[in-house]
């Protein structure tokens, strides 16, 4: 009935009214959303779905992509204004978007964030269409041992965010791994750490940790100092020049290419989504950066690589989505649902059997790039005028908003103080230099690193070898120890050209 | 005292990491057949050998004075004399008191009180920080539970403002 029907009609369909209302309202739910410290790209689409029941699949599909796009973007507006990441894939874009925040460019910041989320999710979406089914296949060759050094691999990049103090970045990295081992053991069903607390047995969440880390850290910082609580948050006057912008996006154009393009193949690697892809691109545009040191206080290469890699990494996972029914991320095992749910089934057969479909699921995807400019600016002009406001004001809300979105993830307590907790250790990482990132990054890839050494250890019989004979484990390593150490060898080589010179 | 704070802190890592070992080595094996498998307590062992090596290292270099803190040299009564200080504190215990009440003022109330209390303290004035209290409480209804169907505490008081 299905793919006979409704769905066999030309790509023009698309623009029919049925689809463009819903999917545009979606797309401000999504700058809503993604832009509330608390609430997820996961949980927007989670909430979407549902509404798309009862209506034309296509309209479904509109409203979970728009939705995405939209939600993945806005999570950029608090992390640039206030340093609270509206969603897990903000966070990288929080280092050096803020930092030019404080100095009077967080328009700037966002309006180059918005267009680079604007060219990463085209290229993400071009690269889905061209490369989905070979891309999807070599990730599939992927077993425990390769998944289990990209993990570690992704952990590496702890090193690239330590500012300059390895040891300290690799101390926040393990504290990370280290919450993430917290709750019921996947594989022995044991509960660990959770000293017979329910709540801890369901191990700790990821998002009071981040609002924690990040806002509640800031918070405490700001009311520190009297003559700043009364200063407005916004000190620039928002001021969105699309040209203008264009044209520094355009002296950067091979970043934003690079981001993009890792962004996907990151995204497109089955557990690893917008978030991980973000942190990879950051770590890798710093250590390929001609100045690293500009990294983290406000430099525009590093607000172009996070934001560009995130929306390109949403193109990613639904390449291993919607060629094997593998989700890419948390989003696309609910849009797998979804698919489900207007019965459709997911897997290669999908492009034989519902050609129509998928191409308008690629014409939804590229149009969304575009209606997510003129959104994009509704949303940062809404957001920038709650934020004229006075610090003191808005350091109030920022900790209401806090304490609601913990809260809402599952309706717990516990997360608000889970949340205050690690508010207090993000103060403390502060005053004493660690860097806050690399245990984000622990906390997210832990269960990846985790898992995969021991099930493949257990497959193995407790034989390391296989983990390094493979030839992609051994471009892994090699890649691992080039991130980990690549700041020594380029010490090694410069003093080496220097006496021949 | 910068040094002394960074000694500290490596004395900590070490603390935290013996604890964790110990508690982990309580973990039960994973045997399958007569092969001893990686079981639950591997990972964390791994973790806090790797902890205790930087939290010696952390020691060493502040020893040697590689590792600077910016924690200032402050006895505690300076500390908690200093109003930037004493707001981070307050804020610490007013979130702790806050929470605590939710459960039974429910959170319309313990929101407005809350917030009213933070304002007054950070000087934003009565007036202004009655009026931005009860916005806040109106947004966040209105979002959290008129448009996300979330669902906030009510109370145990049985106050309900907003059905």
């Amino acid at each position: 009935m299905f793919f006979g029907g409704k769905l066999d009609m030309p790509l023009l369909n698309i623009f029919q009214l049925h689809i463009l209302i819903p999917w545009i309202l979606s797309m401000a739910v999504g700058i809503l959303i993604g832009g509330t410290p608390g609430l997820t790209a996961t949980m927007a689409v989670a909430l979407i779905v549902p509404i798309t029941y009862y209506m034309d699949p296509l309209a479904g599909f509109a409203m979970i992509l728009g939705v995405s796009f939209t939600s993945i973007f806005a999570g950029d507006i608090p992390a640039t204004f206030l340093r609270i990441p509206g969603t897990p894939a903000s966070a990288a874009a929080v280092l050096d978007g803020f930092e030019m925040s404080k100095k009077g460019k967080g328009s700037l910041a966002l309006t180059i964030d918005l267009i680079c989320s604007v060219i990463g999710g085209t290229i993400g979406v071009l690269l889905l269409i061209i490369i989905a089914p070979p891309l999807a296949k070599f990730a599939l060759q992927f077993t425990h041992f390769q998944y289990f050094w990209l993990g570690v691999f992704g952990l590496s990049m702890s090193a690239v965010l330590s500012r300059g103090n390895i040891v300290r970045g690799l101390i926040s990295a393990v504290l990370g791994l280290l919450v993430s081992t917290v709750g019921i053991d996947i594989t022995t069903g044991f509960p660990r750490f959770a000293f017979g607390n329910i709540e801890l047995m369901g191990g700790i969440e990821f998002i009071p940790v981040m609002v924690g880390l990040f806002g509640i850290s800031e918070v405490f910082k700001n009311v520190k100092s009297p003559d700043r609580l009364i200063e407005r948050t916004i000190h620039d006057k928002i001021n969105i020049s699309i040209f203008e912008t264009l044209l520094i996006v355009w002296e950067r154009k091979w970043i934003v290419l690079k981001s993009s393009f890792i962004g996907t193949c990151v995204g497109a690697l089955p557990g690893a989504g917008a978030d991980i892809a973000a942190w990879v691109a950051y770590g890798i545009e710093k250590k390929t950066s001609k100045k690293p040191e500009e990294f983290g206080k406000g430099c525009i290469d590093g607000v172009i690589a996070p934001t560009s890699a995130n929306n390109a990494a949403l193109g990613g996972t639904w390449i291993p989505a919607l060629v094997f029914g593998v989700p890419g991320d948390s989003i696309t095992a609910i849009v797998l649902g979804a698919m489900l749910m207007y019965g459709l089934r997911p897997g290669p057969l999908i492009f034989q059997q519902s050609p129509d479909l998928i191409k308008s699921i690629f014409a939804i995807a590229l149009v969304s790039q575009i209606f997510l400019l003129p959104v994009g600016v509704l949303g940062i002009k809404a957001y920038s005028w709650i934020l004229k406001l006075p610090r003191n004001v808005i350091m109030v809300f920022v900790l209401i908003f806090s304490v609601v979105g913990s809260y809402a993830i599952r309706n717990s307590f516990f997360d608000i103080y889970i949340m205050l907790f690690f508010g207090v250790i993000g103060y403390i990482f502060e005053n004493l230099n660690i860097p806050p990132a690399p245990m984000i990054l622990g906390i997210i890839l832990g269960p990846m690193i985790e898992d995969n050494l021991r099930v493949g250890l257990i497959k193995t019989g407790g034989n390391y070898l296989p983990f390094l004979t493979n030839p992609i484990s051994a471009v892994l390593v090699i890649l691992i120890i080039f991130t980990f150490f690549s700041s020594n060898i380029s010490n090694i080589f410069r003093i080496i050209f220097r006496k021949n010179k | 005292m910068g040094k002394s704070t960074n000694i500290w802190f490596g004395i900590i890592l070490i603390v935290i990491a013996v604890f964790i070992i110990i508690i982990s080595l309580g973990f039960p094996s994973f045997i399958v057949g007569d092969k001893k498998l990686p079981g639950p307590n591997f990972f964390p062992v791994i973790l806090s050998i790797i902890l205790i090596i930087a939290g010696g290292y952390d020691i060493l270099t502040a020893r040697r004075g590689d590792m600077c803190a910016k924690i200032p040299a402050k006895s505690s009564k300076e500390y908690l004399k200093d109003w930037g200080n004493q707001n981070v504190l307050i804020i610490i215990l007013s979130l702790i008191t806050y929470i605590s009440f939710l459960k039974w003022l429910g959170f319309i109330l313990a929101t407005f009180m809350f917030s009213l209390f933070l304002m007054i303290r950070l000087k934003t004035g009565w007036i202004r920080g009655t009026i931005f209290s009860t916005i806040a409480v109106i947004v966040i209804m209105l979002l959290f539970v008129k448009l996300f169907k979330v669902q906030l505490p009510e109370g145990s008081l049985g106050i309900v403002f907003w059905r």
